[in-house]
């Protein structure tokens, strides 16, 4: 022991300073940490965490991967889609002698090339007599005016017999399934959002109606058809109606335009 | 949260280990606190919280020094803070106003024994500046090496060494040539 130390250590004295009663005061203090202490050494506590670890990470990496990889079956929303109708408008060649041409001029139908319109339409009233009715065919029925006067429209079929349609937010949905198709989403004058319409609108300096305009694109509409009905619906949502017909009511389908001669 | 059995084990080792360090470690820690802040009260405040503060944090320790150097440390740091605060600042003020015996809490016969051991030496240890005292208490009175001190002070070991051989001087410088050299003497 060297001098410094011994001298120092005499000059406390040989009494202990670290006395029972303080080392008590201490273990009461520590105690009354309780949950709050750590303990040393604690592998199981370590152990514990690590493994709340991988399973929160493993839930959480297994979520987001299900959204990446399958976004629709995360929506559990599927699509019906239509790949034999576009809305290309043909010119009829083989016209046969039983079909009719007409001169439709009212805009329902309007895509922006005054579609089924511009030209005389040929109309196949027998159509139907061979083949069912699908979705998206262009047919005619006899549709009576606000006032009161019974005339031909121009339409297309959406909804098939027992289908439950829902319209909302500017889609259609058939059995809860998303339209995707150019006739299942709103459209007025070739224009899909009321935004777009209005801007045009708004260039040519048009004066307009913007709540009635606005109204058509978000028209809201659930119903189911019936057993021998359908659901039909002009392509343009603000100039025409959407009309539950049974398949008598059909007088005919469209083919197309009349070839020029 | 707890497994239950494990709970109870961990605190009954704990609390055995933790008596023995307390055992261990108790009464030198308090001394060198004392020699910091001149105190007894004072010192035993601080190692009290010296072992609340090892028991909240012993899962820090992981035997990375030794328990020595690590609860030093701890006390150390608590004696600086202790020395830095306002509490302290006031305490000398009233020493200054009111004389040494008033504040000074040793009861009389202490104080008796202590007069009757009246050493120059610690004496002028108690008045050195911090800086210097705590070098020659670590390194004399503790015996921790050069290495040890460094990393209880948390700085370099030249510094450790420019401040001993500084302490050294100032204590020569103070005390009379002869017992300086009775103190080295006596060390080898």
């Amino acid at each position: 022991m060297n001098n410094i130390k011994k001298r120092l250590d005499d000059y406390v004295g040989e009494t202990p300073r670290f006395t029972f009663s303080l080392e008590n005061k201490i273990i009461d203090e520590v105690s009354t940490l309780g949950g709050k202490r750590n303990r040393k050494n604690n592998l199981f506590n370590k152990l514990r965490l690590s493994f709340l670890f991988v399973v929160c990470t493993t839930v959480a990496v297994t979520f987001i991967l299900s959204i990446v990889i399958n976004p629709e079956s995360y929506n559990e929303v599927n699509t019906i889609t239509d790949p034999n109708t576009t809305p290309d408008i043909p010119f009829v060649d083989d016209f046969e002698k039983n079909m009719t041409v007409v001169e439709y001029l009212h805009d329902g139908m309007e895509r922006g090339n005054r579609d089924y319109s511009a030209y005389p339409i040929v109309i196949d009233p027998l159509a139907y007599e061979g083949k069912p009715v699908s979705r998206g065919d262009v047919i005619i029925y006899d549709d009576k005016f606000f006032d009161g006067s019974v005339g031909t429209v121009v339409s297309r079929v959406i909804g098939l017999p027992g289908e439950n349609i829902e319209i909302k937010d500017g889609q259609v949905y058939i059995n809860d399934q998303i339209l995707d198709t150019f006739y299942g989403k709103a459209h007025v004058r070739g224009y899909e959002t009321f935004e777009d319409y209005a801007k045009v609108l708004d260039q040519n300096g048009a004066d307009y109606e913007a709540d009635v305009i606005k109204e058509s694109f978000f028209r809201e509409i659930e119903v189911t058809v019936g057993n021998d009905e359908f659901l039909v619906m002009t392509d343009d949502w603000l100039r025409g109606n959407v009309k539950l017909i049974k398949q008598s009511d059909i007088n005919g389908q469209v083919m197309g335009y009349q070839k020029k001669k | 949260m707890e497994g239950g059995f494990h709970f109870v084990m961990d605190i009954e080792i704990d609390s055995i280990q933790f008596k023995k360090i307390m055992k261990e470690n108790g009464e030198y820690l308090i001394r060198l606190a004392f020699y910091y802040v001149k105190n007894w009260s004072t010192a035993e405040d601080i190692v009290q919280e010296v072992f609340v503060t090892y028991c909240q944090k012993s899962d820090q320790f992981e035997n990375r020094s030794s328990i020595r150097t690590y609860l030093a440390k701890i006390t150390v740091n608590k004696c600086h803070d202790y020395l830095r605060s306002w509490k302290n600042k006031i305490y000398l003020y009233s020493n200054l106003l009111l004389g040494q015996s008033i504040s000074n809490k040793e009861s009389p016969e202490q104080l008796v024994i202590n007069k009757d051991k009246n050493d120059m030496l610690i004496k002028e240890i108690l008045e050195m500046s911090i800086k210097y005292r705590e070098v020659i208490l670590l390194y004399y009175y503790q015996e921790f090496t050069i290495l040890e001190i460094s990393k209880i002070l948390n700085c370099s070991e030249n510094t450790v060494k420019t401040r001993l051989s500084r302490a050294k001087s100032i204590l020569k410088s103070k005390l009379e040539g002869i017992e300086w050299e009775v103190i080295l003497r006596e060390q080898h």
